[in-house]
């Protein structure tokens, strides 16, 4: 029997290595894309869901159930492909090399913490479509999914953090 | 306890192997090794039967079959003969596909996938991209061959089931029998934060830490890159 939360706490990690590879410079970058996506995905979520609804609709029908797992996907695909050009291209950079364990783990874990956290959130919403899941979930797990990054923070949140990243990218 | 050293160990090879082989090459023997999954575990008695039947002919070959097969006089019997010296040949993957006979395949597929990912045309920059593949092949490495070598060891990591049809993971984290005072405590826990977050104190207070952190780490840089 294995808790799913560790695939997750797995994935948190990872991210945590990462930062300590390539230095919190790079990796609040990487924070900030996240937060501009999750701000976009939140927004729409919350403001414009009916007419994503409507557009998805068109592909999956107009069970709830499909316009859910549609919205999962559609969520998460942002997600990764956002993520994945943050790390790969040539992006946004902060001052700062690598070398200081505690901002480089630290923005590492930050940035584990907003992506890994926001699949959780998502694929919870949509029922875990990828994985037969079953049993009862672990106290920990409950406890973590209160604190999942979508959960917590609205729009507002995420855009205020996200220019709170670039002031303090152009603050010299 | 062992299983998750095993689990972190294989993964940390495999993650620097990839970080160190590039991105091309790292794909490549991913794609090999989910493809050897899909195999063994879906196709199990197609391979079962190739496998057996391989081994089988080799056999046959080995007890003087061919030369009974070719030869003059009564191959009936000459056949028989090559028969009776080979015995029992017992099947090296049950019909069912339980025993090491699978878990060998896989092993040799994934073989075979490092093999040609070492080529020296697939070598590529080191990215966090094939740090991040090389994690993942370590994890699912790991998590079959916990579930299929090691079934005893109560450890069964979740796999996509679109990967492992029918022995696709059942994930289960049950709560622990009884109002234990760990129990109770952790759910007057839970219910105390699910009140902050509700209440959205949470999201002020994490909101407030990782801004903190995000100026503290910024200035910090600036400071280091003004005395560079």
């Amino acid at each position: 029997m294995g808790p799913i939360e560790f695939v997750f706490l797995t994935l948190f990690i990872i991210f945590g290595i990462i930062g300590v590879m390539r230095g919190y410079g790079r990796e609040l970058g990487v924070t900030t894309m996240l937060l501009l996506a999750l701000f976009v995905l939140e927004f729409i979520d919350e403001g414009y869901q009916a007419q994503l609804n409507r557009v998805l609709g068109i592909f999956v029908g107009s069970a709830p159930t499909a316009l859910t797992l549609a919205r999962t996907f559609v969520y998460c695909t942002v997600l990764i492909v956002v993520t994945y050009i943050s790390y790969e291209g040539e992006t946004l950079s902060f001052p700062g090399k690598r070398g200081r364990l505690f901002f480089d783990l630290g923005s590492g874990l930050l940035n584990g913490y907003l992506f890994a956290g926001s699949l959780w959130y998502y694929l919870q919403q949509a029922n875990w479509p990828l994985l037969k899941l079953s049993g009862e979930f672990t106290p920990f797990h409950t406890i973590i999914s209160q604190f999942l990054p979508p959960r917590i923070f609205d729009w507002k949140y995420l855009i205020g953090l996200a220019v709170i990243m670039l002031v303090a990218r152009i603050w010299k | 306890m062992e299983s998750l050293i095993l689990l972190a160990t294989v993964m940390a090879i495999f993650g620097v192997f990839g970080y160190l082989r590039g991105g091309k090459s790292t794909l490549l023997t991913t794609a090999i090794i989910w493809l050897g999954l899909v195999l063994v575990s879906r196709f199990a008695g197609v391979i079962a039967t190739m496998v057996n039947g391989i081994n089988y002919g080799i056999r046959f070959v080995l007890a003087g079959g061919m030369g009974a097969l070719g030869g003059s006089g009564d191959k009936g019997d000459a056949i028989n003969q090559v028969f009776e010296r080979m015995g029992t040949v017992t099947p090296l993957i049950a019909a069912d596909g339980s025993g090491p006979g699978l878990i060998l395949v896989f092993l040799l597929l994934m073989g075979l996938g490092l093999l040609l990912g070492a080529l020296k045309s697939l070598k590529s920059k080191s990215s966090p991209l094939s740090l991040i593949l090389g994690l993942v092949n370590g994890y699912v490495i790991s998590a079959y061959l916990l579930r299929m070598a090691l079934p005893e060891a109560g450890i069964l990591l979740p796999l996509p089931a679109g990967l492992l049809g029918s022995q696709a993971a059942t994930v289960t984290a049950p709560l622990p029998a009884g109002a234990s005072v760990t129990g109770s405590a952790l759910a007057k826990l839970a219910a105390t934060l699910t009140g902050l977050a509700t209440a959205g104190h949470i999201a002020i207070l994490i909101a407030v830490l990782i801004a903190i952190f995000v100026l503290l780490a910024v200035r910090t840089g600036s400071r280091n890159s003004k005395k560079g």
